[in-house]
């Protein structure tokens, strides 16, 4: 679920927050249960929903300002859902405005519960895990690195941007993020798949040579390539 | 390969890249280039079923699961809109009880021609179920679930255990970065049309049953 898309929460999420930007979903089963995103003046969230019943028109979400060393470490399974939740002092957003939970304890999940590879999760939380990785050891945002380098063309003159990054990423979340940004153009980005590893150059050729047919101004291909 | 069979035997047309395989509601765009993670069948799958619908209005006892619990995301998050403002949407009129066809509005609003889906949106369109590789017993997908049903949000969802067979439809399983863990996989199933293969959502229902308390 797209969750920009969903007014519900948008309006839960405009209701407190400013500039709201790099969401990035952890949990999912039928709807997202556990998202993070950054807001305001570079600030970080961790959200939780609580009550999402669209049918009687609920969204209750607890909100805790977090870091992305808690993210990690919420997705290497150092640390539960809970202690991620009560690193800082958490809060509920309602839906309908009325506050109905006095004790935020009863509602958080157990201390046991970890994000684990195979929790039912329609997220890939190790890229994910990867990406903070990298924002971790670089000190910048994933796709700021990506804006950085969308300009540089690509000496083959068939694809439109070239993309060097240390990190994989799935296309999803990169078209989400980026197809009303880069001239209306949905942007796709390949690897080497479940090696984590750049393509090499020929592979991107041959790449390029099946993309050919489908390949018009609309799109934006990008590629991590291994450098020589 | 399923491809080739939904070709043969339902006549999905290709063209470059793409199949368009047809539903019920629409026509979904698949990329036919990589074909390892489309399945025509698959066995021990869960299902987590959804507290919107109520018991008394929909049933879900153990073998007999109302079809309105395996409808794709959208036509669900719909069909929940619509039931809210007492109000029948043309399309899906089968998924309202007796008392709701008499007591509700009609939507006089026209229907919407069978739109194409992009490949990069077909998730949103597909019905939801979770699976694991096969060296991981289906029983630990299963306690990891049961840990799911405990979070706030989820009260009153409950875990089918089944499996998609009989050619209803396509399945594609989730990419994930590879690790040495265990992992769950997602599958996202496009039902085929009912006028080609005679299915209903209930068909999909039928391989499902309703995990009793306690497992």
């Amino acid at each position: 679920m797209n969750i920009r898309n969903e007014l519900a929460f948008n309006r839960i999420l405009s209701h407190d927050f400013e500039f709201i930007r790099n969401i990035e979903v952890l949990l999912e089963v039928n709807f997202p249960l556990v998202f993070s995103f950054d807001a305001n003046e570079n600030k970080k969230y961790l959200a939780y929903v609580v009550d999402f019943k669209r049918r009687k028109k609920i969204l209750n979400i607890m909100f805790v300002e977090t870091s992305n060393e808690t993210l990690y470490d919420l997705l290497d399974q150092n640390i539960s859902l809970r202690t991620a939740l009560t690193k800082n002092r958490p809060y509920i957003v309602y839906s309908d405005g009325k506050e109905i939970y006095d004790d935020i304890n009863e509602l958080l999940p157990k201390d046991n519960f970890l994000l684990t590879e195979l929790i039912p999760n329609s997220i890939d939380i190790v890229s994910k895990k990867q990406r903070i990785k990298y924002e971790l050891n670089w000190g910048q945002n994933y796709y700021d690195e990506f804006i950085k380098f969308k300009e540089v063309r690509n000496k083959y003159n068939v694809l439109s941007t070239i993309f060097f990054s240390k990190y994989t990423e799935s296309l999803n979340t990169i078209v989400d993020q980026y197809t009303t940004n880069y001239k209306n153009k949905h942007v796709f980005s390949s690897h080497r798949r479940n090696e984590n590893k750049p393509l090499k150059e020929q592979d991107m050729l041959d790449h390029v040579k099946l993309l050919k047919k489908i390949i018009n101004d609309n799109y934006v291909f990008t590629y991590d390539i291994e450098r020589n | 390969m399923p491809f080739d069979f939904m070709m043969k035997e339902y006549d999905f047309k290709s063209e470059d890249i793409y199949m368009l395989l047809k539903t019920d509601f629409e026509f979904i765009k698949i990329s036919t280039v990589d074909n390892t993670h489309y399945l025509l069948e698959r066995n021990d799958l869960i299902r987590f079923i959804s507290s919107e619908f109520e018991e008394n209005e929909y049933k879900q006892d153990d073998f007999n699961i109302h079809a309105v619990y395996f409808l794709p995301s959208h036509k669900e998050k719909e069909l929940c809109q619509y039931l809210s403002e007492e109000v029948i949407v043309q399309g899906l009129e089968k998924y309202y009880t007796e008392e709701m066809m008499e007591s509700f509005d009609v939507d006089e609003s026209s229907v919407e021609m069978s739109s194409i889906v992009q490949y990069r949106d077909r998730h949103r369109y597909g019905t939801s179920f979770f699976g694991v590789e096969d060296d991981v017993e289906l029983v630990e997908l299963i306690k990891t679930a049961s840990d799911i049903l405990e979070l706030k949000a989820m009260n009153g969802y409950k875990i089918a255990i089944g499996g998609v067979s009989g050619h209803l439809g396509l399945l594609e399983r989730g990419r994930k970065v590879q690790t040495e863990n265990p992992q769950s996989k997602h599958y996202s199933l496009w039902k085929f049309c009912e006028s080609k293969t005679g299915k209903r959502f209930a068909d999909v229902g039928n391989g499902f049953r309703i995990m009793s308390q306690g497992g």
